[in-house]
């Protein structure tokens, strides 16, 4: 009868031992839900910025002319466009591949002003007036910009195969109101590239017996 | 002669046995009686989880999408919302368990952003997270609500986390510890950017996507 009982037990045992198996492996399954995760990264916009030899923008760049002293000649100044502490960095985060970089003043009526004192920088008569031929404005003078000695440089290892440098020009109001820098036919998209110009690349024509002062005028490099 | 039939009567008992205790556990026994017994016998289920609208209805294809961006060439961050009102992460405990955990993880830790044939990490800790991509999950910020009356004491929200390749594969959104209720469920909600993915500088444009699993243990 002991034996018996001690049989039963031993069944019951095996069948709860089965019976937990089973409520465990239940218990202990793991259901999970996937989700989509998603994310579009687009075309960005074309961009030319003035940034230092470290890739920083330069808060307030800036073209120093050299000195002149007051003459009752014509004379030239010189100054140096782009030196190496400001080049002009041109960024495509774009697929397109052609792109120019080119200066230009804030306005073609724009002049070097000191005080209520004028001189151009795109008068079509050079160092003086050519009266209203080309010109409304009554200012002689004229601005050369030479980008052809300069370098072009890509970024981070960016093939410059594709780009090229602007041949000199002077500005002259209404026909030549922006001059290309440089600018690119088929460079490689998603890329940057540094244009670092040569010394003295820009010339300015200063009329005879200007007054002297401190003249400023202020240009705009764009990318289209 | 006999021993036979007593080894065989044995058997018989046994089985009998068997049969007689796995009827006890499972179900009632009704006796002979003009009043039937109607017996429902309800097992616990199994632990699950799954992203649900506001009405409780599974969603089909959850997804996260986060905030398109622009090409940079400087390393960038976006941002997105893991379990939103209408797609929350509801965690279903039908057992008597108490504990358990629902955690989010790459389908694999090998998986990638992926968009054709470029890719960027989720789990990539080298260089701030910017070299390669890192993703960092903060569910501190959502809310856990009981479905049905269900209480939420004892459950507790994930820390914010980034994931590495190796060391933090899975990030915990709740936990429940001791104490809280069973057979109850409990939908999470996120807080708006509760996830943010650092993009590595100059990373191709494309429509990327990346598959990502909610669990429950």
């Amino acid at each position: 009868m002991k034996a018996k009982t001690q049989k039963i037990i031993k069944i019951a045992q095996k069948t709860c031992v089965l019976v937990f198996t089973f409520v465990f492996l239940v218990g202990l399954q793991v259901l999970a839900a996937t989700s989509n995760f998603t994310q579009s990264i687009i075309d960005g916009s074309l961009s030319v910025d003035i940034v230092d030899s470290d890739g920083n923008s330069v808060g307030s760049p800036a073209v120093a002319f050299a000195s002149k002293t007051f003459s009752f000649s014509t004379q030239d100044a010189t100054g140096s466009f782009a030196p190496s502490a400001q080049r002009i960095r041109v960024s495509n985060p774009t697929v397109t591949s052609a792109w120019t970089v080119a200066l230009a003043a804030s306005s073609p009526t724009a002049s070097w002003t000191a005080d209520s004192n004028h001189y151009d920088f795109n008068d079509a008569g050079g160092y003086v007036d050519d009266g209203s031929t080309t010109d409304a404005d009554s200012y002689g003078g004229q601005m050369t910009v030479d980008p052809s000695g300069g370098t072009i440089s890509g970024v981070n290892g960016c093939a410059t195969t594709g780009t090229s440098k602007g041949s000199s020009a002077p500005f002259v109001e209404g026909s030549t109101n922006s001059i290309t820098i440089f600018s690119s036919t088929s460079a490689a998209a998603y890329c940057r590239f540094d244009y670092v110009g040569a010394a003295a690349n820009i010339t300015q024509k200063i009329p005879a017996a200007q007054t002297s002062g401190s003249y400023s005028l202020n240009m705009t490099v764009t990318a289209t | 002669m006999r021993k036979k039939f007593k080894t065989k009567w044995k058997t018989i008992e046994e089985t009998i046995a068997m049969w007689v205790i796995f009827g006890l556990i499972f179900t009632i026994q009704v006796l002979a009686s003009n009043e039937p017994v109607f017996n429902q016998t309800i097992n616990s289920a199994a632990f699950a989880v799954d992203i649900v609208d506001e009405n409780g209805n599974s969603v089909e294809h959850p997804t996260v999408n986060f905030g398109a961006v622009t090409f940079s060439f400087s390393e960038q961050t976006s941002h997105g919302q893991l379990g939103t009102d209408s797609q929350r992460i509801r965690a279903n405990n039908p057992s008597d368990i108490e504990t358990w955990t629902v955690n989010l993880s790459g389908s694999s830790n090998s998986a990638t952003w992926t968009s054709s044939e470029n890719h960027y990490h989720f789990n990539d800790a080298s260089g701030g997270g910017y070299a390669n991509g890192q993703m960092t999950v903060d569910p501190s910020t959502g809310a856990i609500s009981g479905v049905a009356g269900c209480l939420t004491d004892h459950i507790s929200k994930g820390n914010s986390e980034s994931f590495a390749d190796g060391s933090v594969d899975s990030i915990d959104i709740m936990t429940a510890s001791t104490g809280t209720a069973t057979s109850c469920q409990w939908d999470f909600i996120g807080a708006a950017d509760n996830i943010t993915q650092k993009i590595p500088a100059g990373q191709a444009v494309g429509s990327y996507s990346l598959d990502m699993t909610v669990s429950i243990q």
